[in-house]
This record gives structure tokens, C-alpha cells and sequence, in this order.
């Protein structure tokens, strides 16, 4: 059994609890996530369910409640920026009558498509912690398979201020919210790779410096189109907020289109994008559109060293 | 449905066409305007240059309508002389509009509204309207925008905008290209002039790319800035669809409807 208490209310504020749950194998997988889930069930709580279709079957088997939420993760498992959007949606509903609820996430670990989503996927669940600090009531418990290699393990330790020991919750002992994000840096650039200046007025030529390289590589019609909609926002925030101009670098890796935006500008937020804007705001919409459209982005920014955006396109098979 | 495209010489431009045109500092405009009027001639168009007379002795005098003495708007001008010229039993109108110098952006907005009016002109009655701009006189800015309200363009360096605004019979007006950044003023203008006129405003959205998202907030902007307006979207693309409503746009106190 758990000695944490059960959050008071869905609409209570700044109750969130996120909670690493190490495991090793689908037995331990089930016993601890099912002892979560019937805790909840038991304290009249909802329950959201995010895990892989495999990991989700073995829990329906075991727990067969209509109080139990298991929600379709395909279109954003492998977009780690598209995820806290998703869990809002999720809770959206119980938080508006006020309940208070539990959630089950698990990315696809087994299944991640490259180091640079994973890496991405690990940062999602530190932003996580800023997404909800101040929100509704809610507790996140976490599953990580153990077989994942042990560095990973410790990554995640970082990422969340609590872990699942033994059946106890525990404080993590690396995870400092104040301290900033350690991200891996990022690897270099493909060669081959073009590079292109660009300034205002010219967001045409970014695209069709894009379009160059995307046609090289089989890539066209609605997805390029998507690619040319992303790369605009980007190049746009480099001409009015990254000192009027940036860099462009576009190569192949992967199987993947990457175009890559540098400038001198500073995004304080490290939540920029990851939030459904409201019809009325004016602004804030452009690195939202961007995580909705591109396969993956990476963006890296600090006040010494400028912003890097990387938009990964899949390149069709 | 008219259709954009780019002329190498005058010599292609056709009834309904109206032409944005990139003058050289080296290009002279009497050549020019000599040219247009034997086109005219040859062709059984009645011309019309509108610009400054410059010369009272001028070959063209007779052509010439001067802006400074119109006693009206250009519009109302060029309708009276295109009536005449259908009595008169000429196949056509043909405007040579020599554009005087405009730095300043009240000067590019009066002129943008003066341009979208001398498009639906040229569309709905088969002018021939041939706007000369000096490339040394503006800045490439405004001539981008101008330019967005002309589907032709013609000159060594014509300008190009990312998008155009153009007639499209008389139930609306096509959109084309890309509304970015560089260009989401000048369409906030546009449609700004277009909602000022009419209470729906139809938008043929078949060969439009993409708003970006200062594109579709002048969109929706311009479309909430009057009241009991309405701006229809047709056959926009999958793209266009998938950003407004991932945008927060699709609500509906924002009166602007897609259709197929």
C-alpha cells in the first residue's frame, strides 16, 4: 500500500503529484499500476489510462470499471510536444466537475524512434511538473520499465519529485525544481547539410531552400506543405523576436527531413507551444502549430547562446 | 476562373488582365505609353492613360486622364469610359495607369483600396488595366503590396508577393499562395476594404497554400471588425482546415465559415 494521500479536490490547485513508478516485467507492471488504480476507484476518484495498447489490454484484464478512462495515445505517443495539450483534454472533463483524479502515463518506450525523441519524451515529463504546478489537483504515476537501460532510469529519477519504492512513495532524491533541464547536447548536423541566411521579407526563400531539400528526399504535397507552415512560424519568431534574422539548415538523418533555425533570441518560456491557445489571444499561437505539425521538435534556448530549433519531417518510405 | 501569371511583354496581355508593372529608372515611359496605345489601335481598344499630363502638347493628350482633375474617384472614370467605349462599338477599354510616387502608408493604403477597385473594374467588365509603377519611387514593401491585388505582373524585376487577391466572377474573390508574415497586413487591408463593402465576402481558397498564424489572425481580426460580417472560405485544402482549427479560430464568434 501507498502512505501518500489521495489529492482533496480536482479544483483544489497546486495538488500535483508526479510520481516515478520503476518496474521490472508485466507482472510488476500490473500489480503496481492496478494497486494505483483500485486506491482511486476506492476514494471515489476518475482514472485516465495513457499507456501503450499492450501495456492497456493488460490492465483491462484486470480492472474491468467504467470509472476507468483508457485513452487513445497513438496521436501523440511518439510527439512529446503535443502531450501536456493531451492531458489537459484528458482531465478536462473531471476537472470541470470538480473531481479529483489519478492518471496512468507511460510513453513507448520500446518503441521510441531515435534518440532525439527520447530525449524529447524525458523532457516532457520535467515540463510536466511547470505545466500543473499550478492547475487543477491531480496525481500522475509513471511506469518505467527497468529493462530500459539504467541511464535512462536515472534521467527520469530527475524528471519527477516523486518515485514508487517497494509500494511507498518516496521522495526523489535528484529531482531539484529549481534547477534547469539537463539536456543532452544536441548532436551535429548531417552531412550533407545546406545552410541558408535569411532576414525579413524573406520566409519565401526559407521555403523554397526547404522545398529543395524536401523534394530531394520524396517529400511533397500535404506534408511538405505542413513542413512549410512550421518553418515559417520558426523563421518568423527569428525576424521579430530572434534580432531580425537566423540561419537555416536542412539535411537528411534517419529517414528524417531535420531543418534546423538558429538566431540570438531567448524563449523564457519553456512552455511556449505546448498549450492549446484560446480563440481570443492575440498571438502565442505559431511554436503551437509548429509541435501539432512537425514529427518531432527540439528547441533549445538560453539567454548566452541564442534559440535552435529542429523540426523533424519522416520522410515517406 | 482567371488565373495569376507572368508576362514577359505588354504584347501578352489580354482583355479582363490587370498588370502589375515594375518600370526600370532606364525605361521610358513615352516609348512605353506609345506602344500601349498602338496595341490599342491594333486591337480596336479605346486607351486611356491616367497620370499627369506632362506635356500640353503631348501626342497622348487626348488619352490622358489626370488624377488632379478627375472631379471624381479613378473608378468612376474609368466606368464612364469603358460605357463610352462599349457605344462607340470598341472591343474593349485599355488602361495604362502610370502610378506617381507614394512612400508614405496612408499614400500605399488608399492605393491598395484604388487597385482592388480597378480589379473588379477589369474582371467584371473586360478592361485591359495596366498599373506602371517606377520601381525607384517605392520601396519594395509597398510594392509588394500593391502587387498582391494584381493576378499579372510584368517588368525584369516584378514583385512577388507570397500572395494574391484577385476577382473571380462576380460571387467572390480567389486567394492564392501563402499569407505569412511578410504579407498578413497587406491582406488584413485587403479584406478589410472588401468587408467594408459588402456584409459576406467570398473567398475562392482552392489554389491557397497556407495562413500562417498572423495570417489567420488578420483573417479573423478583419472578419470580427465589423459587425454581422461574414467571410466564406471555399475549397480550402486540408492544411488551411487543420491550422484554423488547431488555432482556436473555429468558434463562432469568429465569422468566417469554411466550405467545401
Amino acid at each position: 500500500m501507498t502512505t501518500s494521500s489521495a489529492p482533496a479536490s480536482a479544483a483544489a490547485g497546486t495538488g500535483y503529484r508526479h510520481e516515478l513508478y520503476p518496474y521490472s516485467g508485466k507482472d510488476e507492471f500490473v500489480e503496481g499500476t492496478a494497486r494505483f488504480i483500485r486506491d482511486a476507484l476506492d476514494g471515489g476518484e476518475a482514472v485516465v489510462v495513457a499507456v501503450p495498447q499492450d501495456k492497456a489490454s493488460l490492465l483491462r484484464a484486470e480492472i474491468e470499471d467504467d470509472a476507468v478512462r483508457y485513452v487513445d495515445t497513438s496521436r501523440v505517443a511518439h510527439h512529446p510536444g503535443r502531450l501536456i495539450a493531451a492531458w489537459q483534454e484528458w482531465l478536462q472533463e473531471h476537472v470541470s466537475e470538480g473531481r479529483p483524479v489519478r492518471g496512468i502515463g507511460e510513453s513507448p518506450w520500446d518503441a521510441v524512434r531515435g534518440q532525439a525523441e527520447a530525449q524529447e519524451l524525458r523532457y516532457h515529463e520535467w515540463l510536466l511538473n511547470k505545466a500543473f504546478a499550478q492547475g487543477p489537483a491531480w496525481w500522475l504515476l509513471c511506469p518505467y520499465d527497468t529493462a530500459h537501460d539504467e541511464d535512462g532510469l536515472a534521467q527520469m529519477a530527475r524528471c519527477h519529485p516523486e518515485m514508487r519504492e517497494n509500494g511507498r512513495t518516496v521522495r526523489s532524491e535528484t529531482y531539484d525544481p529549481q534547477a534547469p533541464y539537463r539536456f543532452t547536447p544536441l548532436t551535429g548536423a548531417c552531412d550533407p547539410y545546406d545552410e541558408f541566411a535569411y532576414t525579413k521579407g524573406e520566409l519565401s526563400s526559407v521555403r523554397d531552400k526547404i522545398t529543395a531539400c524536401a523534394e530531394e528526399h520524396g517529400l511533397t504535397g500535404r506534408r511538405l506543405r505542413e513542413l512549410h507552415l512550421a518553418a515559417t512560424e520558426v523563421a518568423t519568431n527569428s525576424i521579430r523576436h530572434g534580432g531580425g534574422q537566423g540561419v537555416l539548415r536542412t539535411w537528411s538523418e534517419d529517414r528524417r527531413l531535420v531543418c534546423e533555425f538558429r538566431d540570438a533570441g531567448y524563449i523564457d518560456d519553456p512552455l511556449a507551444g505546448r498549450r492549446r491557445p484560446e480563440p481570443r489571444q492575440s498571438g502565442g499561437r505559431g511554436l503551437w502549430l509548429v509541435q501539432q505539425l512537425c514529427d518531432l521538435v527540439e528547441i533549445r534556448s538560453t539567454p548566452q547562446e541564442g534559440t535552435t530549433i529542429r523540426l523533424h519531417t519522416a520522410l515517406p518510405e | 476562373m482567371r488565373a495569376p501569371r507572368t508576362l514577359a511583354t505588354l504584347d501578352e496581355v489580354d482583355t479582363g488582365d490587370h498588370v502589375c508593372q515594375l518600370l526600370d529608372p532606364a525605361d521610358d515611359v513615352i516609348d512605353r505609353s506609345r506602344a500601349f496605345v498602338a496595341d490599342g489601335e491594333l486591337h480596336g481598344d479605346k486607351v486611356v492613360i491616367v497620370g499627369p499630363m506632362l506635356q500640353a502638347d503631348s501626342e497622348f493628350a487626348r488619352l490622358v486622364l489626370d488624377p488632379a482633375r478627375l472631379g471624381g474617384s479613378l473608378l468612376a472614370a474609368v466606368r464612364r469610359e469603358a460605357a463610352t467605349a462599349d457605344r462607340q462599338g470598341f472591343r474593349s477599354l485599355r488602361v495604362l495607369h502610370h502610378v506617381g510616387p507614394g512612400r508614405c502608408a496612408a499614400r500605399t493604403d488608399e492605393l491598395l483600396r484604388s487597385e482592388l477597385d480597378l480589379e473588379e473594374f477589369a474582371a467584371d467588365t473586360g478592361a485591359l488595366v495596366v498599373c506602371a509603377y517606377h520601381a525607384a519611387d517605392w520601396d519594395l514593401a509597398a510594392l509588394q503590396r500593391l502587387g498582391c491585388v494584381h493576378p499579372h505582373r510584368l517588368g525584369s524585376r516584378a514583385v512577388s508577393p507570397a500572395f494574391r487577391v484577385f476577382r473571380a466572377g462576380k460571387e467572390g474573390w480567389a486567394v492564392t499562395g501563402i499569407v505569412d508574415g511578410d504579407g498578413a497586413d497587406a491582406f488584413s487591408a485587403v479584406l478589410s476594404a472588401l468587408l467594408a463593402q459588402t456584409d459576406t465576402v467570398r473567398l475562392f481558397c482552392h489554389a491557397l497554400e497556407f495562413f500562417d498564424a498572423s495570417g489567420m489572425s488578420a483573417l479573423a481580426d478583419a472578419a470580427r471588425h465589423l459587425p454581422d460580417r461574414k467571410v466564406v472560405l471555399e475549397g480550402a485544402n486540408d492544411t488551411v482546415r487543420l491550422a484554423w482549427e488547431l488555432s482556436g479560430f473555429a468558434v463562432p464568434d469568429i465569422p468566417v465559415v469554411m466550405v467545401p
